[in-house]
């Protein structure tokens, strides 16, 4: 299976689990607000996968501005970090983005962010969540023609997003989420040509697996 | 700058207009004491848009709260705190985004020109970095920011809730508040600078209200708090929390507080060591907010220290913010151990720096030296999660000079150059304070800040400032103080065509000095 089937799967997985979870014990507002009760385990863990559209570019009178061509894909991302109050969360996010160009050629693109999280509304699962950190990008072009011989470097990596989260158990659950990734690349000479302000955006609609 | 400026002007012009009505109620409101309102006729179907209550009469101290009994059913965390609602603070954020885009209009900013088709095309670039002016990033934003943090606050989320409060706020504006591309820097300076200055500003104005106050002395007390912190005010004002007679949050009460004033002249030195051109005025103010020396918390920004300057080569200088995350003593209480986040803005007329850090910091206090004499010492080392420092070359921030908008451009539009890059890093630094009687006569300070800088060319920089200050008491809480400082910039480009480049500044000070507590 492609990592975008895999990602599909989940995702269609995690959309019916609303039906399932009202099947069961209408585990909605009371359990959501048990969840995170002074006497559970402060640990949270989120396993996924998404659907992932990016975009690379850069900025201010660079020869290749707007010419990046959008590039579908899948991801996986894994979260594993605690609860500081009942409705805030923090952690270290890993998020892994293959992709190839129009050529063929593969871009790897890893997310390593310390994220947190935040789930305003005690009595159902939406959830906020923002992060930043490194981003390690290998083999990275931003042109469509690639006529820019591509980037292998370390940047700055910035993510936000929000869903939803189901619970189907007190400690596991499912959760839908739409995200954005950024990875800023900065400046680089290639082929005799500065290209400012080189950056990576990643757009995804993903679900996970959580566990508290 | 200038839309933290506007807000402040409007949100003051709106209090004024309020205030008097006020007033004028006065005459026909009951005193509080003699007439305590019912617990249902404050519920939120009753109250006007504005709910005032102050009394005419001299100042008195409540007991006992009249609502006492009250709070909790009122969702609130403890007498004095806001009525907690989560869907108010996300509503009030957006109101926040509301008014400065409506401010942008009516300074004719072709950025605020938003619609449908922006916000799309702004979500289809997504991220970019800006070419703001270094004072609207790095001050205007973060300002903007604790707007957002203190929708939060106001509604009575806690300080994780409104750091969420506050990147909502700040999301939102930048892919739907103006036509400009999303901006990564605007992101991270308005959602960190805004949770650093919003909860110094928040806990600020809650030193400024007295809660068991009523009448005229209480109105003043609820404005001072206003002009700090706007929207906690205005929230307030509108919920009838203004003249609700209570107990004043817990939380919002420090252990400790100090503040130290100082105004006098300072010289700063050329890139040759040179003390060229005149000596400039300053006027600084110093506030330490609890105790950081000691003490288990786990509660952020019951300590922390600011820093504000006023001119000595700029309108606002420097500015550092420094809060307490959490904090854990060891040896007993010998050794504390704290994280602190950072907010760092400089700018004067030979160079600009700014930052939004998180730090790790080990402090050892050594009390009775001999007569008085105690010593505490501070190493602290942390990661930048985005700095600002000029651009090479470093001629002064005259040699760089944005162009106006060209036509077509538009006011509100940045074309470029900027004229410092932007980048994430890691400090490190020491400090060391004698002191006599508590009072500090000997100030010793060394840190380093590391920039890999991103937004520009690739390159890191390092910018270390040492930093001996030297004071004496004169009488009372007035004192003199003689300061010497060290600048030195160092940048190390990736590409070895480019030579390392160095530059270094001295700056002495002499000052008088006045203490607060």
């Amino acid at each position: 299976m492609s990592l975008r089937g895999l990602a599909a799967g989940l995702v269609a997985l995690a959309c019916f689990t609303p039906s399932l979870a009202a099947a069961q014990a209408a585990p909605s507002a009371s359990q959501a607000a048990s969840d995170v009760a002074a006497d559970q385990p402060r640990t949270w863990f989120v396993v996924g996968a998404t659907t992932t559209t990016l975009r690379g570019d850069c900025q201010e009178g660079c020869a290749a501005h707007g010419t990046g061509a959008y590039l579908h894909t899948g991801s996986v991302l894994g979260v594993a970090g605690f609860r500081v109050t009942p409705q805030a969360d923090v952690g270290l996010e890993v998020s892994w983005v293959p992709a190839s160009t129009a050529a063929g050629d593969d871009i790897r693109a890893t997310f390593l962010l310390a994220t947190g999280q935040f789930r305003p509304m005690a009595s159902n699962g939406f959830f906020l969540r923002g992060g930043m950190g490194m981003t390690f990008i290998r083999n990275f072009t931003f042109d469509a023609a690639d006529s820019v011989p591509p980037i292998t470097s370390k940047a700055l990596g910035l993510t936000y997003g929000a869903g939803w989260a189901f619970w189907r158990e007190k400690r596991v659950g499912f959760e839908l989420f739409g995200a954005q990734h950024m990875a800023a690349l900065g400046d680089f000479v290639s082929g005799g040509v500065n290209n400012e302000n080189v950056i990576a955006n990643f757009w995804s609609l993903g679900a996970a697996i959580v566990i508290r | 700058m200038l839309r933290s400026s506007v807000f402040l002007s409007l949100a003051s012009l709106a209090l004024a207009v309020t205030a008097r009505p006020a007033s004028a109620q006065t005459a026909l409101a009951a005193p509080v004491e003699q007439s305590p309102p019912p617990a249902e006729a404050m519920s939120r179907a009753a109250r006007p848009l504005f709910a005032f209550d102050f009394a005419g009469q001299a100042p008195v101290a409540a007991p006992q709260s009249p609502l006492a009994s009250d709070w909790k059913t009122e969702r609130r965390a403890c007498d004095g705190c806001p009525p907690r609602s989560v869907g108010h603070a996300f509503f009030d954020t957006t109101i926040v985004n509301v008014f400065y885009e409506i401010a942008n209009l009516a300074r004719g900013q072709v950025t605020a020109h938003i619609s449908p088709k922006s916000w799309w095309a702004n979500m289809e670039q997504g991220w970019v970095w800006d070419l703001d002016d270094f004072g609207v990033n790095q001050v205007g934003h973060p300002y903007q920011g604790n707007n957002y943090y203190n929708a939060g606050r106001a509604n009575g989320l806690s300080f994780w809730e409104s750091a969420g409060i506050t990147a909502f706020g700040s999301g939102t504006w930048e892919y739907y508040g103006e036509t400009n591309h999303a901006s990564v820097n605007d992101l991270i300076n308005t959602t960190l600078g805004g949770i650093a200055l919003g909860e110094m500003f928040h806990r600020a104005a809650w030193l400024v209200r007295d809660t068991r106050l009523s009448g005229k002395p209480r109105l003043w007390k609820e404005i001072g708090a206003m002009a700090i912190d706007p929207i906690t005010g205005l929230k307030r004002f509108m919920s009838g929390d203004a003249s609700r007679i209570s107990e004043k949050p817990p939380e919002m009460i420090p252990s400790a507080l100090q503040a130290v004033g100082s105004l006098g002249v300072l010289s700063r030195g050329s890139n040759t060591n040179a003390f060229e051109g005149d000596n400039k005025g300053f006027l600084e103010l110093n506030m330490l907010y609890g105790d950081p020396r000691v003490g288990r918390s786990r509660t952020p920004y019951d300590d922390f220290t600011v820093l504000l300057r006023f001119g000595g080569g700029g309108g606002l200088s420097e500015a550092k913010v420094r809060g307490r995350l959490l904090g854990q003593p060891f040896l007993d209480n010998r050794i504390q151990f704290n994280v602190t986040q950072a907010y760092d803005f400089a700018k004067n007329n030979v160079y600009q720096f700014g930052a939004q850090a998180f730090n790790g910091n080990v402090a050892y206090t050594m009390g009775s030296l001999s007569d008085g004499l105690a010593l505490w010492a501070m190493g602290w080392g942390g990661l930048t999660a985005l700095g600002a420092v000029d651009s090479i070359p470093l001629e002064g921030i005259d040699a760089c000079v944005a162009p106006a908008p060209e036509d077509g451009a538009g006011q509100g539009v940045s074309e470029g150059p900027r004229c410092y890059d932007y980048g994430p890093g890691t400090d490190f630094g020491a400090r060391a304070i004698l002191t006599h009687s508590g009072r500090p006569i000997v100030d010793f300070l060394y840190e380093t800040h590391h920039l890999y800088s991103l937004d520009g060319v690739r390159a890191n920089h390092f910018l270390q400032q040492l930093r001996l200050d030297l004071l004496a008491p004169v009488k009372g809480p007035l004192g003199v103080g003689f300061s010497a400082e060290y600048f030195d910039r160092r940048t190390y480009f990736s590409q070895t065509l480019n030579p390392t480049q160095k530059f270094h500044y001295p700056q002495v000070r002499l000052f008088m000095t006045w203490r607060f507590s």
